[in-house]
């Protein structure tokens, strides 16, 4: 019906199964991938989308299609905040900060 | 040999002559405790007198009176002996072991209640749910009586990452507890999602999961309460038109609640699969009923569970 169709399917849809999910989370893999071989780290800066499209545009398109939108900006901040995290973590131990005594996330580190 | 059975013979003795002669006992030597005995008691050794000369060897002398007599004398004074040291041992033993066991046992439940104090007024409470059947649903049905704990989990089934992967590591928990300890629990996931999350909705997406996992949702007021009760945050963008995609931040943890529905603890997301494993298992292990901590504490020994 006109103008909100695709977003009202999109909306009342069931929530992606396992199947989908899976699919989502391995084109994310492998967009993400392309990202970081070519050093973009914020995919969603808008000084950094050409770049993007040109390096990786097929990733792009493939993670789009797989996943949900509200998916795909989760992921791509995530990504970034991720990022941002763990380099600083890394900069603090690299001045010799201490680690905490126990665990924030069930990360191998 | 001769020496031992002589001085149990003596002492026999003396404890037959009475009291009047335990006094002397500790000063006189033993030659005037026999003299003492003589003296005391003329008339039984007065046939054994005439027939041999008066004075003889203390060995020979016959103390006891007839054979059948010492029998049973020294049988009386081994049992003192032998038998009571025995008999101290293994009362002493036993008693030192379950003394010892039971400080133990009460250690660890001291632990845990001292953990109830401050955890259970805080998290758990009434709420009313439906489940993935539109079933009712409500805190009562965490009680029951087989030490039944419940874990619940809360999230949306439009979650991307984080929900699935913390039921999935439910799912590996329930299987190790069951294989390895036998132990089951009711695994609750509420939604916090209620406006998408249907009771179908709920039912199709848990599928994927564990089939031991309950679903539960119900309107947007008592999924809010349920929340509260447990101290969960979430938040809905604030500017959904009907019909809109959106993903909705919540707080992750598994709660740990025991089978009279109140909490016991929470598995946060950094802890693995193994570990959140044994630490329910600890819990179900040292879970004591309240009416029996009731129980106790009126009962006489009740000063120490103080």
């Amino acid at each position: 019906m006109g103008f909100f169709s695709k977003s009202d399917n999109e909306g009342n849809a069931p929530p992606p199964n396992k199947a989908k999910r899976q699919a989502c989370w391995d084109s994310r893999d492998k967009f993400f991938a392309c990202l970081t071989d070519n050093n973009i780290d914020n995919s969603l800066d808008p000084n950094q989308l050409g770049n993007v499209e040109d390096k990786c545009g097929n990733y792009k398109s493939e993670f789009e299609n797989n996943c949900v939108k509200t998916w795909v900006k989760y992921f791509q901040e995530k990504r970034f905040n991720d990022l941002t995290r763990q380099r600083y973590i890394d900069k603090l131990e690299a001045e010799g900060a201490q680690q905490l005594p126990f665990k924030l996330d069930n990360s191998k580190r | 040999m001769l020496k031992i059975s002589r001085s149990t013979l003596r002492i026999t003795r003396d404890l037959n002559l009475g009291a009047t002669c335990v006094s002397r006992r500790f000063i006189g030597s033993s030659l005037v405790r026999f003299n003492q005995a003589n003296d005391s008691k003329p008339s039984t050794n007065k046939s054994n007198e005439t027939s041999s000369p008066k004075k003889r060897p203390l060995s020979r002398v016959a103390i006891g009176g007839t054979a059948s007599k010492k029998k049973f004398v020294s049988n009386s004074a081994e049992f003192a002996s032998w038998k009571a040291v025995m008999l101290l041992l293994v009362l002493g033993g036993a008693a030192s072991y379950y003394f010892t066991k039971e400080k133990e046992r009460l250690r660890l439940q001291k632990d845990v209640e001292s953990k109830k104090s401050y955890g259970r007024p805080l998290i758990g409470g009434p709420f009313n749910l439906v489940d993935e059947n539109g079933k009712e649903f409500t805190e009562q049905d965490l009680k029951n009586d087989d030490k039944r704990f419940s874990i619940i989990y809360f999230g949306f089934t439009h979650c991307p990452d984080v929900c699935p992967d913390e039921l999935d590591k439910l799912g590996e928990m329930l299987d190790e507890l069951k294989s390895k300890d036998n132990i089951e629990l009711l695994p609750l996931f509420i939604t916090c999602d209620p406006a998408r999350d249907s009771p179908e909705i709920v039912k199709q997406y848990l599928s994927d999961f564990h089939p031991s996992i309950k679903g539960l949702t119900g309107t947007y007021e008592n999924v809010k309460k349920a929340c509260k009760q447990y101290r969960v945050y979430f938040s809905t963008p604030p500017d959904v038109k009907p019909g809109q995609d959106y993903l909705v931040d919540h707080s992750i943890f598994f709660y740990l609640m025991n089978s009279e529905g109140a909490f016991v603890d929470v598995i946060g997301r950094e802890v693995t699969a193994q570990e959140g494993a044994e630490k329910i298992r600890k819990h179900v292990d040292a879970f004591i009923p309240e009416s029996e901590i009731q129980r106790r504490k009126e009962s006489w020994f009740g000063f120490l569970y103080k």
